[in-house]
Formats: structure tokens, C-alpha cells, sequence
């Protein structure tokens, strides 16, 4: 096993997707895709309510868009091997100090621009400590996860802010545009934001080879630490608009009203096709993943099932499709053990692998 | 297990075979990921059946506790189950499964597009809930708060537990008969920012200074609602203060803590012990003595006016400043305006005058 750990990565492994682990991705989308297709028929058709001439469908999203959100940034930081546990926090925080700046005079749009860039600010700092010491994101996050709670907790105090402005409870919450929910179109408007900037840009494809083969990615000149960085900037201001929207639903701030969408959002990513060690998968299977685990739970609770059910079938759902993922990943003769011991190795930073620099994102999605 | 180094012909042609073979997989997996999804379906179906062939004609009313499985509520829950058939209401408990705000509003928007009649609910959060009760009344569903109410816009009613100054006066009354006008007395709370123990110690204190100026609270122990803690608190106070006559515990950790500090330092009946609190986790201090008397309203029976509130109300027969009739659990009348000494706010039903739970009575209650 010793010298196994230390061989080099490269050896064992090649340094980009392969065209038919590729291909396996863009299976994996469709088959979501025609899942959400069956999933929205089967609920129209069986239960009274859940369509509702359509519009009725289209409200149903406001619920579960939060998650979504979220799931968009914790994609690009998964997609590089990396994790963002504060991003629930991260939400309530950003909620919070909106309506809290808000309650001390300050217009809320405004507002919402400074909590904005502290969420921002707040990815910086995470990307830094993790990139600048070398720990393992998992625990930092963890970490700052904790610092945010407390933080909310403290600003939002016993009661906090609630009824905002009609203007903004109509456009970051509740409005629609004919029967489209704002909502609906500010995540239309993120997931095409994010999937170009992962999926057409220089900087997504650096994001998927870090993930794939931080070695390699090192070695042909991409600059890695920065790339992470800017991964968790991306996840906590993503996080930060969903507690924006979240509180503009609610029409109301709660110190901890983001902190249970973390669970689903990196559900939704892993449903989605994102390996969960990094380095694979496509936008589009989180966007469409958001929908099937969406729809899912608001049409168990349309048909009347308790919450319960709903979790229950939410988890089933999750570990079949992992059974069924990690049993197609074994990539590069590889397994689910090669994975985590890929993870330790890069924790260990092993210095360079064998093998030249690979061309720089040529194959990568 | 080992490094696999392969020619990059041979490592071609064995890679595309096993991917072959994946491909296969995929689509099985794909299939069975429906199939497993199509199960699921089918079973969330059938749960949609059994709610739609209910009678038409019943009453549809939700319950809507804080989270499901908390015994106060599983007895407000009981209580609705008993009287719900004879008054032609279809009863559905649902609730999320941690205390969670997000969680009820989820559940709120699915009862709107239900078409329930009536929602009850106990909310985790005033706030969170409002709009989409809004949203629930807009659309002609009666929305009825119990035991821990939204901001008064966002219901029609909101059934009050009981009232702060009735469940303290009860606490004192019994204390002072105990001890007598000229004792020093302590209070054991849960923490210092719990809203309703905040609430009856300011009725308790106004209370005192009318009737019995000479009853003096020397300190207030919180015991954090953990057991544990309440113990050393109270076991603190009785070292601290000798001279205390009686101590009042008002949080259901509370009364466990400061019975079992009083017996095990031997005070008991020597100490007075008067709380708020159930009486069936507490049996034992009953029986040996060591706790007096505890207050508490009939959970149960709660339950039951609930589901009364809420035929009354789909019929639109309740009004601010009002009296109505619950059965046999007689007359009650709706708050018309906010009152601080009793904490009603508008459209406030006061369930009940505290229950007194003793040594004579506490073997009939079974919460």
C-alpha cells in the first residue's frame, strides 16, 4: 500500500476526462432530463393541483429555487475537488445582515449590494485559508460555518427584520412576470451565467482539471490556488443571493433560514452528475437535477404525503443513484477507494507526477 | 490494486471494451433510476387516492404542529382525533420533521393547493409563515394559530394556552398558602431570554406586589431546560439561601431538577416545590413528597377546541369580542383587541384556566 500512496498520479491515471467518460456525463444529463420529463407528466396527470394550468407548476419552483442556487456555486467548488460546508450559513448571514442594514436606514437595494460583497469577501477569506495553509476545505468550512452562524444569531438578535419594502418582496420574492416567477428567471439568468463560465471558459475547464489531477493541472502552468479561490468567492455569492431571495420570499429574515438548504444543495450537485471528489461533470445535470429533487418533494407534498415520505424518498433516490454512479465511475482501472486515496494523496502534496504537461483543456466538457 | 501501466494501444482497446460494457450499464441504470422513481410515484399516488375519496362534504382542516412527535403536541393531536368525526371535519396531521419554518411553509403552500378548508398550525417562527398564510387566507382558507402564534395579520384566530396572569396568580396562591405572606421564595426558569417564562415571571412578580407584598423572590436559577443543570441550580439555591421557603420551577426540566435537588437534600416538605409543568413525568416526586403542586392546562382538551375553532370558523360564526360554545368544553370569548396582562393579542381565544395537578389528583392525567 505504501508504494502504492506513493506512486506517481499520474501513472495511474489519465490527466483529463477521457471522450467516453465524457460521454457517460452527457448520458447521465439525459437520463436526468427524461426523469424530470416523466416526473412532471406522472404529478400533472395523478395530482389535482399540482399543475394548475401551468402557472400553478411554474409557483411550485419558488419553493425549491433557494436550494438550486445554492447547488450552482457548491458545483464549482465540488467540480475542483474541493468543498464549501458554509454555504448554508452563508446564506443566513447574507439574509440577515440585508434586512438588518435595512432596519438601520439604509435603502434596501443597497443593502442587498453590501451583503452581497460581504459574502464575497467572506469566499475570499475561506479561498485564502484554505489555498495560503494548505488545510482541507472541508474543515475550514466547517469551521466557518460555525463563525456565520454565531455571527447571524448575533445580528439577527430575538426578532429579527421582517416586512420589507413591497418593491423588493415583489422582485427578490413573490412577483411574477405574467405567470413566470421572478424568482424562476433570477435563476435562469445564475444557472446560464454558470454554466458558461464553467462549461465555454478558460477558467471552468482549469476548474475540472484541478479536480480531475491537481498535479497535472499545476504542471501545465494553470494557476491553481487562484482558480480555487475564485470557486469559493463564486459559492459563497451564490449563497449569499439565495438569502436574499430566500428572505425576499419569506418577506422575512431568520438567523438560521438558510442553513438547512446546505444538505439539499450538495444533493442536488451530486444527482446532478458532479463528482463528488471532482473534476467531473456538466451545469446543466445540477440545473436540471435542482427540478427532479424539487418537483419530487413539492409533488409528494401536493398528492398529500408527509414531509417524511418526502425526505425518505429523497434519500433512496440519492443513494441509488450513487450506488448506480460509483459503479460506473471506475475510471482509469480505478475504484471508489482509488478516489478517496487520490484525495489523501493531494492532501499529502505530493510533489510533481511523471509525465509532461498535458494541453490545457482541450478535452474537458 | 497496483500502478496499471499499459501500451497505449492495448489500454485503448480494453478501456473501449469496458466502456461498452458501461455503456450498457448506463442505460440500465438510467431504466432502474426511473423505475425506481416510478415506484415511488405509484406509492405517492395511492396517498393521493385515500385523501380524495374522503366524503366531499367533510370539513378538510390540517394540523400543523411544530414538528411531529413532540408529546404536548401528540396530545393537542389526540384530543383533535377524538371529536373531528362528530363534527364532520376530515383531520390531516402533518408537520415537518425538525422544527424547521422552512419546513411548514413548504407544507403551508401544499395544503393551499389542496383546497383545505381550515389550517391550524403551531408556528416555529412569527414571522417566516406570514405571507404564505396570507396567500391561505386570500384563497378562503381559514388559518387558526395555537400555543405559539404568527404576527396576528397573517391568521383568523389564535388559540392562547392559557392566560399569563390566571397560570401565575395559580403558582402564587398555592405558594403563599404553603409558606404563608412573609417567606422568601425562588424561581427556577429555563433560560434568560425564554419568551413565555419570561412573560409569567412578570405576571408572577406584579401579581406579588399586589396581593402578598411580603413574599420576596430572592434569586431566579436557570436550569438551561436540561435536567441536569436544573438540579445543581436548584441545589445551589437551597445552599445559598437557607432561608427559602418554597421554590417555583416553570420549565418542564425545571420542576424534574429542583423536585429531585429537594429530595435529595432531604427537604422535602420542608421546601415547598410549586411549578409549571406536566404531572406524569413528575409522579415520583408526588408521591414522595417532594413536589406540591404543579399548574398546567389540559393538552387534550386543547386538541379538542382546536378542531371546534376551526368548524366554527370555516362556518364564519366567530368574531372579535365574541362568545361561542365548544361543546362540553363550554363558552369561550375572542379577544378584541390586545391585552398585556393576560397576553392576548387580537382574535384571541384563552383556551383554559390552569389545571392544578397535587398529590390528590396527579394519578388521572395521563401527559
Amino acid at each position: 500500500m505504501a508504494a502504492l500512496l506513493s506512486a506517481p498520479p499520474a501513472q495511474r491515471r489519465s490527466r483529463t476526462a477521457t471522450s467516453s467518460e465524457r460521454r457517460r456525463d452527457r448520458i447521465w444529463v439525459m437520463a436526468l432530463a427524461v426523469v424530470l420529463g416523466v416526473e412532471i407528466l406522472y404529478f400533472s396527470i395523478a395530482v389535482s393541483g399540482f399543475f394548475g394550468g401551468g402557472s400553478g407548476l411554474l409557483s411550485l419552483t419558488e419553493q425549491f429555487l433557494d436550494v438550486g442556487v445554492i447547488a450552482l456555486g457548491e458545483a464549482a467548488v465540488i467540480l475542483a475537488g474541493e468543498i464549501d460546508l458554509s454555504a448554508g450559513t452563508m446564506s443566513s448571514l447574507s439574509g440577515i445582515t440585508m434586512a438588518v442594514l435595512w432596519r438601520q436606514g439604509m435603502e434596501i437595494w443597497v443593502a442587498v449590494l453590501v451583503a452581497l460583497a460581504i459574502s464575497g469577501a467572506i469566499g475570499l477569506l475561506n479561498g485564502l485559508i484554505i489555498t495560503v495553509f494548505k488545510v482541507d476545505s472541508l474543515l475550514v468550512t466547517l469551521a466557518s460555518q460555525f463563525i456565520l452562524g454565531a455571527v447571524a444569531t448575533a445580528l439577527g438578535g430575538g426578532s429579527p427584520p421582517y416586512g420589507f419594502p413591497g418593491s423588493f418582496v415583489s422582485i427578490a420574492g413573490t412577483g411574477t412576470v405574467g405567470p413566470v416567477p421572478d424568482q424562476l428567471i433570477v435563476f435562469a439568468v445564475l444557472a446560464a451565467g454558470v454554466a458558461i463560465a464553467i462549461g465555454r471558459t478558460r477558467m471552468g475547464r482549469s476548474l475540472a482539471l484541478i479536480g480531475y489531477n491537481r498535479p497535472a493541472a499545476r504542471w501545465s502552468g494553470i494557476r491553481v490556488d487562484r482558480t480555487v479561490v475564485g470557486a469559493f468567492v463564486a459559492s459563497a455569492f451564490m449563497a449569499g443571493i439565495s438569502g436574499i431571495l430566500v428572505s425576499g420570499l419569506y418577506n422575512a429574515a431568520r438567523n438560521d433560514i438558510g442553513d438547512s438548504l446546505l444538505l439539499p444543495a450538495i444533493t442536488v450537485v451530486v444527482l446532478g452528475g458532479v463528482d463528488i471528489f471532482g473534476g467531473r461533470g456538466r451545469i446543466s445535470g445540477v440545473i436540471i437535477a435542482t427540478f427532479v429533487l424539487g418537483f419530487l418533494t413539492e409533488g409528494m407534498l401536493v398528492a398529500g404525503d408527509s414531509s417524511l415520505s418526502a425526505t425518505m424518498v429523497t434519500g433512496i433516490l440519492l443513494i441509488v443513484c450513487l450506488v448506480f454512479k460509483i459503479g460506473l465511475e471506475r475510471r482509469g482501472g480505478s475504484d471508489v477507494l482509488g478516489a478517496v486515496r487520490r484525495r489523501a494523496e493531494r492532501l499529502r502534496h505530493l510533489g510533481p507526477g511523471a509525465g509532461a504537461p498535458p494541453a490545457v483543456g482541450d478535452e474537458l466538457p | 490494486m497496483g500502478p496499471k501501466t499499459k501500451t497505449s494501444t492495448k489500454g485503448d482497446r480494453q478501456m473501449s471494451g469496458r466502456f461498452m460494457r458501461r455503456g450498457a450499464l448506463v442505460r440500465l441504470t438510467a431504466l432502474l433510476a426511473t423505475g425506481g422513481l416510478a415506484a415511488s410515484m405509484v406509492a405517492a399516488a395511492s396517498g393521493a387516492s385515500a385523501t380524495t375519496s374522503r366524503a366531499p362534504a367533510k370539513i378538510k382542516v390540517a394540523i400543523v404542529p411544530k414538528l411531529l412527535g413532540l408529546p404536548v403536541f401528540e396530545a393537542n393531536v389526540k384530543g383533535a382525533e377524538e371529536v373531528a368525526p362528530s363534527l364532520g371535519i376530515a383531520l390531516k396531521y402533518t408537520a415537518p420533521a425538525t422544527a424547521s419554518a422552512e419546513g411548514q411553509v413548504q407544507i403551508f403552500n401544499s395544503l393551499i393547493l389542496q383546497h383545505y378548508n381550515v389550517i391550524t398550525l403551531s408556528a416555529d417562527d412569527p414571522t417566516v409563515p406570514a405571507p404564505v398564510l396570507e396567500k391561505a387566507m386570500k384563497a378562503g382558507i381559514k388559518v387558526i394559530s395555537f400555543d405559539s402564534d404568527v404576527i396576528p395579520a397573517a391568521r383568523d384566530f389564535f388559540i392562547q394556552d392559557t392566560a399569563y396572569n390566571t397560570i401565575a396568580q395559580g403558582v402564587i396562591n398555592a405558594t403563599e398558602k404553603f409558606t404563608g405572606p412573609n417567606a422568601q421564595i425562588a424561581i427556577m426558569s429555563s433560560t434568560p431570554d425564554a419568551t413565555i417564562q419570561l412573560a409569567w415571571i412578570g405576571a408572577m412578580k406584579s401579581y406579588i406586589k399586589t396581593k402578598f407584598p411580603h413574599l420576596k423572590i430572592v434569586t431566579i436559577g436557570y436550569g438551561q431546560s436540561n435536567q441536569a443543570t436544573s438540579l445543581t441550580q436548584a441545589e445551589d439555591i437551597i445552599h445559598s439561601y437557607p432561608s427559602v421557603k418554597a421554590i417555583l420551577p416553570i420549565d418542564g426540566a425545571a420542576v424534574v431538577g429542583t423536585a429531585q435537588a429537594v429530595q435529595d437534600l432531604g427537604d422535602a416538605g420542608k421546601i415547598g416545590v410549586f411549578g409549571i409543568g406536566d404531572p406524569l413525568p413528575n409522579q415520583k416526586y408526588f408521591a414522595n413528597g417532594s413536589l406540591q403542586a404543579l399548574f398546567l392546562w389540559n393538552e387534550v382538551n386543547q386538541g379538542k377546541l382546536i378542531m371546534y375553532v376551526a368548524k366554527l370558523a370555516y362556518e364564519n360564526k366567530l368574531h372579535a369580542g365574541g362568545t361561542f360554545t365548544a361543546g362540553p368544553l363550554g363558552t369561550f370569548t375572542i379577544a378584541a383587541k390586545a391585552n398585556p396582562v393576560t397576553g392576548a393579542t387580537r382574535n384571541t381565544i384563552i383556551f383554559s384556566k390552569p389545571l392544578e395537578f397535587t398529590k390528590a389528583n396527579y394519578k388521572q392525567y395521563d401527559f
